[in-house]
């Protein structure tokens, strides 16, 4: 073996590998070139030739074995990627299922070759895999080796193989509008345009009745969950094989408290609306709309105009509200991960946003007078642009708004985002109508100001007054563009957020805290200083073991957005406890001392 | 309407595929043990219970025998009143169906100690509790509620020298359990073998 071997290396020059012969694999590293050129990727292959009737197993092995796995030796600057694994095979034994593969299975992987690699390398693994059929099960393993020069090289003998394998890959799932809902015997999976054959392979154990049927009527799949579950089925993570090809999936599996249908529609629009009056005495909008609403009083004589001001700032806010509503659509239907606060992810925005706030809060301070639009008041009537300024004022309230998600905001948008575009403008616009009707009540009724003193030095005072939190904001919005700039670190002694993270922990069995947050969202940050910050809730969530993990969504972050999304939620801030086995727990958006500490269950454990 | 079709389709489907999950009642069987001397879990209340799927030949369940890891929980608990059963659901008829005189041999080569090695020839109990896998784990409490159900411990290998840095859920239960807490890990995901049905 080792001559034939070596008369091998000699003729060719090139790529050599020895293979491992067990009792039922011969394991082999392969790689596409012959040989591995520097800066480059190359992809190399672990080949198992498998005895017939045995099997090895995928990455989610089923019902019992154990996947295959590969440990590497490289040399210092040579980095290996995780294994891309196959589609497997369904392999029923009995009553149970296991997912592996029969015959010859190819495990991709990619090789990252260093610039200033020269000479030739050794690329070393330890491979183990469990090899079984349907009596018995044998753990086997094997040093691997594959030398190659380094260089640019050829396709090698097996580059054939190795990108017929590559080809067949699943694919990520462009093209295809999926949405899960949880039902009575486990999830249904919709798939719009909907393949003619449809099988799920999960990715997480413990989920589904593996050897269930799976049944799909030309629309839904459904799919039976576990007989005894493990974890909560929050998402559908894993393969989809349809019509001869396979595609990597990743939905959220809706079911919270906001569920589809007309019951679920009307209590988003009502938490929309209510969200929306809230919005208005925001620190961001309520400076900004008192000048406004306080000019009313000294033009209440002229109704006919103050309404037509006050209907034309709601169409203003109202039509923001649907562009927005309108754009998160659009950038949805293409696929794209977005959610509530999205326009403040982008610096450019936040700079554009600090100077505006600038600019009123100098306006205000009487430094300088607008020019135009928005604080000199209410426009004169019939003046040319009257209209467009009422206009205007409308769309400047919502920009101003945007980084207050108000309180049951985060529901109702989640649901709003996660329906289609019909409820996404149905949430938008209850919103919209919400934050609009203050200022249109009084536009209509200014004699309710009555009680006001006449206009004039105190107002100029006031104006002042109201100036300081619009300040504060620029301050503050300064401080979100010099984090997302990377100018500053944000101070933490949280763990940063990760999936892959999540899933660490849950398969340790562990208790996760996620403190979804951003650092231009309001509330987040009343929530961390009067509460997160707050000392004995430092010490209770210390005290719980649990990990704590900070999702930061300062800056734009799709793994962040997809965890929002299996929780149901679009905005941040959201506070999830994922205790193992269970459903996960959210605790309110305004988040109190006593809420957190008695998720943590602490209030007892003091008392000891 | 609709809730009695579906108890009645659940009456159809459970003498097949009953899995209880935590917090369930355990399901009452009978099997004989290595000596032929019935028993009966519903007997056993009153007393914690330890249910462990075995099969002699799967190298998951020797990594736990190898290592000393089952034997000596084996022993730990049952001085601190916990019954363990063992159960063997192996097929009759399948190349790996151990004898009670095997299965004996085997056990007293391995220095094992449970209060009862069970023989479910027609792996009747298996299918009752949905056990998968060998080693697999059922933890029963002394009102006959189920309060863990899973793997042996979190390192899923065949490696023995992984044992001594596992968190050994069965431990973790049987512990909170005896403390009157409740289990902080009800339900993991066994592995190992399939069961040899």
């Amino acid at each position: 073996m080792v001559f034939r071997f070596l008369i091998l290396f000699l003729f060719l020059g090139a790529a050599a590998a020895a293979p491992v012969k067990t009792e039922h694999v011969e394991a082999e590293l392969i790689a596409e070139r012959s040989a591995a050129e520097p800066g480059k990727t190359l992809t190399v292959a672990l080949r198992l030739k498998i005895v017939p009737h045995w099997h090895t197993y995928w990455r989610n092995p089923g019902d019992s074995g154990e996947p295959t796995a590969l440990e590497w030796t490289l040399p210092d600057g040579w980095s290996a990627g995780e294994i891309r694994w196959p589609v497997p095979q369904r392999l029923p034994i009995k009553h149970l299922l296991n997912f592996g593969y029969e015959n010859e299975v190819l495990h991709l992987v990619d090789i990252g070759v260093p610039a200033d690699a020269k000479g030739e390398v050794t690329l070393k693994a330890r491979a183990t895999w469990l090899v079984c059929n349907p009596e018995h099960c044998i753990p086997e393993d094997g040093e691997l080796s594959l030398q190659l020069p380094v260089g640019p090289g050829a396709p090698s003998p097996s580059a054939g193989a190795i990108a017929r394998t590559r080809d067949a890959l699943p694919a990520k799932a462009a093209g295809l509008r999926l949405a899960a809902s949880r039902s009575e015997a486990g999830v249904d999976l919709e798939v719009v345009p909907a393949p003619a054959a449809l099988v799920y392979f999960p990715f997480d154990q413990g989920r589904i009745h593996n050897a269930g049927a799976q049944a799909f009527d030309g629309k839904l799949l459904r799919i039976p969950k576990a007989l005894q579950p493990v974890g909560a089925f929050t998402r559908i993570r894993g393969l989809l094989v349809m019509d001869g090809h396979a595609v990597e999936i990743d939905v959220p599996v809706q079911g919270g408290a906001l569920q589809g249908g007309v019951a679920g529609l009307a209590l988003a629009v009502l938490l929309a609306f209510a969200g929306g009056l809230i919005l208005n005495l925001m620190p961001c909008v309520l400076p900004v709309l008192s000048i406004k609403i306080l000019g009313f009083a000294s033009h209440a004589s002229d109704r006919r105009g103050m309404r037509e001001h006050g209907a034309l700032y709601a169409l203003g806010v109202v039509l923001s509200f649907l562009l927005l509503a309108g754009v998160l659509a659009a950038v949805q239907s293409f696929g794209g991960e977005i959610g509530w606060g999205f326009q403040l992810q982008s610096p450019v925005f936040v700079a554009l946003l600090a100077l505006l706030f600038l600019a009123l809060a100098l306006n205000l301070s009487g430094v300088f007078e607008f020019p135009f639009l928005v604080l000199s008041g209410v426009p004169e009537l019939g003046a040319r642009n009257g209209r467009l300024d009422a206009l205007l004022t409308g769309a400047l309230a919502v920009v101003v708004a945007s980084p207050c998600t108000a309180p049951f905001m985060g529901a109702a948008l989640g649901y709003a985002l996660a329906g289609g575009p019909a409820e996404a403008f149905a949430v938008f616009a209850a919103l919209g109508i919400g934050m609009a009707l203050p200022y249109l009540a009084l536009a209509w009724h200014p004699g309710w100001l009555k009680w006001l003193p006449k206009p004039g030095a105190w107002m100029v005072r006031l104006k002042q007054l109201l100036a300081v939190p619009l300040y504060a904001t620029v301050l503050w919005l300064g401080w979100v563009f010099a984090l997302q700039a990377g100018l500053l670190a944000s101070p933490s002694d949280w763990e940063k957020f990760s999936l892959e993270k999540m899933q660490k922990y849950e398969k340790q069995d562990k208790t996760v805290f996620v403190d979804f947050t951003a650092a231009w969202c309001v509330t987040c940050q009343v929530n961390k200083q009067l509460v997160l910050r707050q000392p004995d809730v430092e010490k209770a969530l210390r005290a719980s073991g649990m990990v704590l993990l900070r999702a930061d969504w300062t800056r734009r972050d799709e793994e962040i957005t997809r965890a929002l999304a299996a929780l149901g939620r679009k905005g941040v801030p959201v506070y999830a406890i994922h205790r193992p086995g269970r459903e996960p727990e959210l605790l309110p958006e305004i988040l109190t001392r006593d809420a957190v500490l008695a998720a943590l269950g602490t209030p007892k454990e003091a008392s000891k | 309407m609709k809730r009695f079709a579906l108890a009645f389709a659940f009456a159809l489907c459970a003498p097949a595929f009953a899995a209880p999950t935590p917090g369930q009642p355990a399901p009452d069987f009978t099997l004989s043990d290595l000596a032929g001397k019935p028993v009966k879990l519903s007997d056993l209340k009153g007393k914690y219970v330890v249910l462990e799927w075995v099969n002699p030949e799967c190298p998951y369940v020797q990594k736990h025998y190898n290592s000393a890891n089952m034997p000596n929980l084996q022993k730990e608990y049952a001085g601190r009143q916990v019954t363990w059963l063992a159960i063997n659901s192996t097929r009759e008829g399948h190349s790996e169906f151990k004898s009670p005189q095997q299965m004996g041999g085997w056990l007293k080569e391995k220095g094992a100690a449970p209060a009862a090695t069970l023989l479910d020839r027609d792996s009747r109990v298996g299918k009752l509790y949905g056990a998968t896998n060998t080693p697999q784990m059922f933890v029963i409490d002394p009102k006959g509620t189920l309060v863990y159900a899973g793997a042996i411990d979190d390192k899923r290998s065949t490696n023995p020298a992984d044992v001594k840095t596992a968190k050994n859920y069965v431990r973790v239960a049987l512990e909170e359990s005896l403390a009157g807490k409740p289990v902080s890990t009800a339900s993991t995901t066994p592995y190992g073998c399939t069961v040899k049905y």
